[in-house]
Order: C-alpha cells, then sequence, then structure tokens
C-alpha cells in the first residue's frame, strides 16, 4: 500500500467509525413516544403527573402522552381505538376484562429486564404473596402485567348505628352468614307503614359484577366454584350454588331485610341508611371519613359449614403492554410501568390503592395502618376474579339468573338448568382457541 | 321569434354545474357520515368482529344464529311492546292535550309552560330525578298508597311493573313535546274553515273530528313517524334507569340496548351489526307502511 493509498484508507475508516458511533448514539437516543391510558381515579391523577415528571427527568428519551379515560367510557374507547390502530401503548386494564383482551393477543408478557427486574421471578419475589398474589395477572405461566392497584374487600360498620341498636361492632360483628342475618335484623329499622327505613346489611344488587364478586365467593366458601376459568366451564346447577340463591332470596323476600329494589348499598351507607357493607376495598376508608361516619373494619363472613377460608373475591388493576405497539416501545412501556409501580407507599398514602410491594407491606408503616392489614389478609385468602373472555356477557347471564329466581319468583330448577345451559354455551364460544 | 340568451342550453348546463358545486358539501358530508356508515354496517353484520381483532366475513351466519338467539328474540319483543305503550297513548294524550291548550282559557300560557317543563331536561336527568321519585317507598309510592294500601312497590325491580313504569316516565316527558306539535297543526288551521263550520251548524266535536282532525294529517304523520323511530332506537331511558340497563331479566332490553352490549360490552360487533340491520329493516317498513298508509291529497288545505 501506497503512502497516498494508507491516507486515504485511514481517512476512510476514521469516517466509518466517526459515521457508526454517531449513528450508534443516534440509534440509541431516539425518542420514543409511549401513550399511556390509565382509568378515572381523581385522588390518583396528581401523583401520576408528579410521577410522570420524575420519569421524563430520568428517562428523557421516553415521552409519555398521559391519557385519563373516564370509567364509563373506558371499554368502549379502548375497544375502539384498539379496533382503528389508535390504541394506547401501555393502558391500564382491570381484571374483569383482561381475559378478553388475552385470549384477542392484545397483550404481551412483562419485560422483566425493561421494567428493571433480572427476570419473571425477581418480579414475583418483589411482591407479598410472590406468585400467588400475582396469580390475577399470570397467564398460563407468564406474567402479563404490573398491578396499580390490587383490591380485596372487606365489611364496614356505621358504629353510630350499631350503638343505636344496643350493639358494639368489635364484639357483635357477625362471623358467619348465618349471623349476619340476626345482626341484620337487629339493626333494621321499619317505619310505621312497615316501609324499609334503615337496613342492616344488603348486597350490591344493582350491578351484575357483583355476581362474581360476591355471590361466586359465597358459593366458593362451600367447596365449589361457578366459573372454571381454567377449562371454561360452569357449575351452576350445585348443592352450594343453590344454598347461596336461596339466603339471597330469603334475604330479599322471605326476611326482607334488603333487595334489588333499594337504594345501592355504598350510597345508603354513606347516607347513614346502611349500617354493614361489605363491598367496598380500602380505597374507601377516605369516603366514609368524609361522610363523617366512624367506622370498624371486619372480614367477610363465612358459612357456618365453610370448607375455604375465602372473603368476596380480589380483583385488580393493572399496566398491561399492547401487542400493537412496536417493540422499542413495548421495551419503554415496561420501562414506564416498572418505574410507576415503584412508590406503593404513595400510592396508598394519596390514592388508597394497594400495590403489595414485600418491603412496603413488611413495612412498621403499613403494619401500623388501622385498615390495611385486614386487607391484606382478606387478599392473601380471597381467590381472584375468574380471568375469562366473555366475563361480562357471563356475569350478565348469572345476574338473570339471579333475578328471574329473586325478583321473578321463577322456579330454581328450571332457572338454574337453564343457566348453566346458556353460561356453558358463552364460555364454549369465547374459550381461546376454540 | 326572440330567444333569451340565459335559456341556451350551455347555460342550463352551466347552471347544473353550480347547482351540482352547491349542493357537493352535502353530498360529501352525507357519504362520509351517513352512506359509509351504513354500508360499514352492513359489512360488519357480515363478519366475526370483536373489535380487538381485524373482522372475519361469515356471509349471513351472523343473522342465522340471531334466529336461535333468546337474547334477540326477547328484544325483539321488549321493543314491540316499549313502541306501542310508548305511541298510541303519547299520540292520543298529547293530541287531546294540545285541543285543550288551543281553546282560550285564563292562565292557559302558563298552564301551557309548565306542560311543556319535562321536555327541557336532557332524559338522563329526567332518570335521576324519577329513580328518586320511584324508590320503593319514595313520594310516588305515597302518593298511590290510598289506593294500593302497599307500603313499598317495586317499581322498577318487578319483571312485571318494570316496562310499564320505564313508559310511564318516557311518555312523561314525550307527551307535552308531541303536544306542542300538534298545536302548531292545529295552529296552521285557517280560522275561516272553523267559523265555515260552525256557520254550517258544526259542534265542536263535530268541527273537531270533520275539519280540524282530517286537516291534522300531515301532522299526524310526521308525530307518528317521529315517534316511532324514536321508540324502536329506544336506549338512554333503558340504560340509565333499570336495574342492571335493560333488567330486571331483561325485561327493558331494547334492541337499541341490546347492540350496546353485544357491540361494546360483549365485544360481540359482528352480531351487534346484525341486529342494527335488523332494527333498521324493521323501522323503514314501519315509515314505509307509514308514510303509503297515510299518502294522499283528499283532505288538504290547498
Amino acid at each position: 500500500m501506497s503512502k497516498g493509498n494508507a491516507k486515504f484508507f485511514f481517512l476512510l475508516m476514521a469516517l466509518a467509525a466517526m459515521f457508526l458511533v454517531s449513528f450508534g448514539v443516534a440509534a440509541q437516543s431516539e425518542p420514543v413516544t409511549v401513550k399511556l391510558w390509565m382509568h378515572e381515579h381523581p385522588p390518583r391523577v396528581p401523583l401520576d403527573n408528579e410521577k410522570l415528571a420524575l420519569f421524563a427527568e430520568e428517562y428523557p428519551n421516553i415521552n409519555v402522552e398521559y391519557t385519563v379515560v373516564p370509567n364509563t367510557e373506558w371499554a368502549t374507547t379502548l375497544s375502539t381505538a384498539m379496533a382503528s390502530g389508535a390504541g394506547p401503548d401501555l393502558f391500564n386494564v382491570d381484571s374483569f376484562s383482561i381475559g378478553d383482551y388475552f385470549a384477542q393477543g392484545n397483550l404481551v408478557p412483562v419485560d422483566a429486564v425493561a421494567a428493571g427486574f433480572a427476570d419473571q421471578q425477581a418480579i414475583y419475589d418483589s411482591y407479598a404473596g410472590g406468585e400467588a398474589m400475582l396469580g390475577g395477572a399470570t397467564f398460563n405461566g407468564e406474567l402479563y402485567a404490573l398491578p396499580t392497584e390490587w383490591s380485596a374487600y372487606a365489611c364496614y360498620t356505621n358504629n353510630a348505628l350499631w350503638e343505636a341498636a344496643g350493639l358494639d361492632p368489635n364484639t357483635d360483628f357477625p362471623a358467619t352468614w348465618e349471623d349476619m342475618k340476626t345482626v341484620a335484623e337487629q339493626l333494621t329499622v321499619r317505619d310505621s307503614s312497615g316501609a324499609l327505613v334503615q337496613r342492616g346489611y344488603d348486597f350490591r344488587w344493582g350491578f351484575n359484577l357483583f355476581t362474581i364478586l360476591s355471590f361466586n365467593p359465597m358459593v366458593q366458601q362451600l367447596g365449589s366454584t361457578v366459573i372454571d376459568e381454567v377449562n371454561y366451564t360452569a357449575n351452576i346447577d350445585t348443592p352450594e350454588y343453590r344454598q347461596v340463591m336461596q339466603y339471597w332470596y330469603d334475604w330479599a323476600n322471605t326476611w326482607k331485610l334488603g333487595g334489588p329494589q333499594y337504594a345501592e348499598d355504598r350510597g345508603a351507607f354513606l347516607a347513614g341508611d346502611l349500617a354493614i357493607t361489605c363491598d367496598v376495598g380500602s380505597w374507601w376508608a377516605p369516603q366514609a371519613e368524609d361522610a363523617g361516619i366512624e367506622y370498624t373494619i371486619h372480614p367477610v363472613p363465612r358459612w357456618a359449614n365453610a370448607v375455604s377460608d375465602n372473603g368476596f373475591a380480589s380483583y385488580g388493576y393493572m399496566y398491561t403492554v399492547s401487542s400493537q405497539a412496536a417493540p422499542e416501545v413495548q421495551a419503554a412501556a415496561w420501562t414506564l410501568a416498572g418505574f410507576m409501580t415503584s412508590f406503593p407507599d404513595e400510592y396508598l398514602a394519596a390514592a388508597g390503592l394497594l400495590q403489595p410491594k414485600k418491603d412496603f407491606v413488611e413495612s412498621e408503616a403499613f403494619l401500623e395502618n388501622p385498615v390495611m392489614p385486614v386487607f391484606l389478609e382478606e387478599l392473601s385468602k380471597d381467590t381472584f376474579n375468574p380471568r375469562i373472555a366473555g366475563f361480562t356477557e357471563v356475569m350478565d347471564a348469572l345476574a338473570r339468573a339471579r333475578d328471574r329466581i329473586i325478583s321473578g319468583g321463577e322456579d330454581m330448577d328450571t332457572v338454574l338448568a337453564e343457566a348453566q345451559s346458556e353460561v356453558s354455551d358463552i364460555l364454549a364460544r369465547n374459550k381461546p382457541g376454540d | 321569434m326572440i330567444t333569451r340568451k340565459t335559456s341556451t342550453p350551455s347555460f342550463i348546463a352551466r347552471r347544473q354545474r353550480w347547482g351540482f358545486y352547491f349542493v357537493l358539501p352535502t353530498v360529501i358530508f352525507f357519504a362520509i357520515f351517513f352512506l359509509y356508515p351504513i354500508l360499514s354496517g352492513l359489512y360488519y353484520s357480515m363478519t366475526e368482529f370483536t373489535l380487538l381483532k381485524p373482522p372475519v366475513f361469515v356471509g349471513f351466519g351472523n343473522f342465522e344464529a340471531l334466529l336461535k338467539d333468546r337474547l334477540f328474540l326477547k328484544s325483539i319483543s321488549v321493543t314491540l311492546g316499549y313502541v306501542a305503550g310508548s305511541t298510541f297513548p303519547v299520540w292520543v294524550i298529547s293530541l287531546f292535550a294540545a285541543v285543550v291548550f288551543s281553546q282560550k282559557f285564563p292562565g292557559r300560557e302558563i298552564l301551557k309552560a309548565l306542560f311543556f317543563a319535562p321536555v327541557l331536561p336532557s332524559l338522563v336527568v329526567v332518570a335521576a330525578v324519577w329513580l328518586v321519585l320511584l324508590n320503593p317507598s319514595g313520594l310516588i309510592t305515597t302518593v298511590v298508597r290510598p289506593f294500593t294500601g302497599l307500603a313499598e312497590i317495586n317499581w322498577l325491580n318487578d319483571p312485571k311493573l318494570s316496562p310499564i313504569t320505564v313508559i310511564l316516565v318516557h311518555n312523561w316527558t314525550a307527551i307535552p313535546f308531541y303536544m306542542l306539535i300538534w298545536l302548531a297543526g292545529l295552529t296552521g288551521i285557517p280560522e275561516d274553515l272553523r267559523d265555515a263550520a260552525r256557520v254550517d251548524g258544526a259542534n265542536f266535536l263535530q268541527t273537531l273530528f270533520r275539519v280540524e282532525l282530517p286537516l291534522l294529517r300531515p301532522t299526524a304523520v310526521f308525530v307518528a313517524s317521529i315517534s316511532m323511530i324514536n321508540a324502536f332506537q329506544a336506549f338512554t331511558l333503558q340504560y340509565t334507569i333499570t336495574p342492571g340497563k335493560g333488567g330486571p331479566v331483561d325485561v327493558n332490553t331494547t334492541m337499541g340496548l341490546l347492540i350496546w352490549k353485544y357491540g361494546f360490552q360483549y365485544f360481540r360487533m359482528g352480531d351487534a351489526a346484525a341486529i342494527s340491520v335488523v332494527l333498521f329493516a324493521m323501522i323503514l317498513v314501519v315509515t314505509a307502511f307509514q308514510l303509503t298508509f297515510t299518502r294522499g291529497d283528499k283532505y288538504s288545505i290547498q
């Protein structure tokens, strides 16, 4: 090689090196935009914004477009946006509809490394209860979501109404459904015409979701389950189901302690017209306090002959990443999800949302909280709501069966047989891969 | 023979071209926002479409499945019941109210304004107010207690009573609206015709049935068509006021509500589109029948 040629060769190599380095830097610093959609929970939004500002400082190459979607429009907005290819990259799906999104192939597994963990097991290990706690976010052994809120229900008592009835919630709270009837009768007040003025306890009748969140767990306490999410089968025409249905029927029609015709239980409790509600989580405590209600919190009753020590169903909201997003956006989205779930103490304090990270729930601050240990204890015993495709259709069918029996007075044998057939058909139609 | 320059074919062609330009925005608007959705709906009705995955063409499979779909078949009967309950009584009572308010009596304008008030708030607000009133031991129960003797009435949770309650709430807001339309029709009838009838010896009822009602035929067609179309498309009241959105036991699940449920709750957009095609066809047939039945100029001011 001549001297001139050598100079030219080195110059060429230097230029190539500069080009490659600059290209590499450019590739590394290429900004990525993550569209983040969260459901509406007003106390959480300011904290989200605060943490997103921190995230922007720490990850300047990841832009976040943050959108809060009203709860009533969530399903419609999300599904239509995804249909048109304009959906979010990272979104806060609930455990009731995650089965639909999973079955349709809309979700990708958690990228543990991008989320700041060594691997999937490290994520499980960072939560109290490990893999079992994150069972609601796991499909076929793979983790598909990171929790923004894990929730279990417990019972709130209105202490003033208990005192007026000569009862003490700390000593008289019913441990069984059989006792619940007795206590509720003592707490019920009727006017001179016989109309209910104050209820002791009532179920959440007006929302079909509670056929899964409260009715099904009462069946599970007896050793059965209404929906088998693994095999996509229904167990409706069973003795356990009948026992629970008979209890709900008697509650409304025989004992006349409540029913679907009355104001929904949460509102009635806040208005001082209901002495016990068991259909609320830890996130509800601020509302009870704002209403000026002094309360105590207790585990959900079990049947006297219960074979399973579960309360009502647990459920959750969680960060999931869309399969429609580009791979680099998916990785950035998991980085964002990992970051946003690293402040469990602040999310509980500001928004009442429980993210059961091990370090947090073992901290003194958590253990000294007067409310949280009861909920965490229930969470560890409860089963997650079935995460099936067609969830809404199934719960509507279950509510239809309930209403035919309780409001319509139809024969239980006939209705349960038909419901068994109807729900089985829905499950068969929605079973992934079929 | 003098021919005006403005009537040459080229001028007509030019005028037609300009006319076309003027209607073009409307045509484009109609094509984008009406024609395209209708054709899309027709296409999606022949697909299996969950919104979350691309649609798959299934021909008339969705329509065949609807024939065996208990919820769909029930929604047809619920819709027809609702149409019957929220149209015929509304026509009669609103016409009666219009005839009353077309008479002169003291305080008429104030009473008319009060009668019209239920039309002003949105149906969602109306539903919220009625939910309070229809509490089992609420005001309505108290008002009817002397007749029923009941301390509590399940206005919305009794499967037999609930559809009637929903129809009554609807009619409470609809009657004043249609009353105003009838009133406009009555006002449009020349006073000379009434005077002529009176001179011929007709009394109030004869004038009403022989002169006014026949001349109200165009108004009747309008009222019948609009109220029927609205009733067939019923959604808001059933969504807001009934337990479980269409309950109890689906006795208030109209076809409009079922379309929403199938499409956006159950992710069965293909089935939802098929129901909307059926609903479209039903409305088309009923409206065409009404227009055909009431066509003719036997009774006309002209």
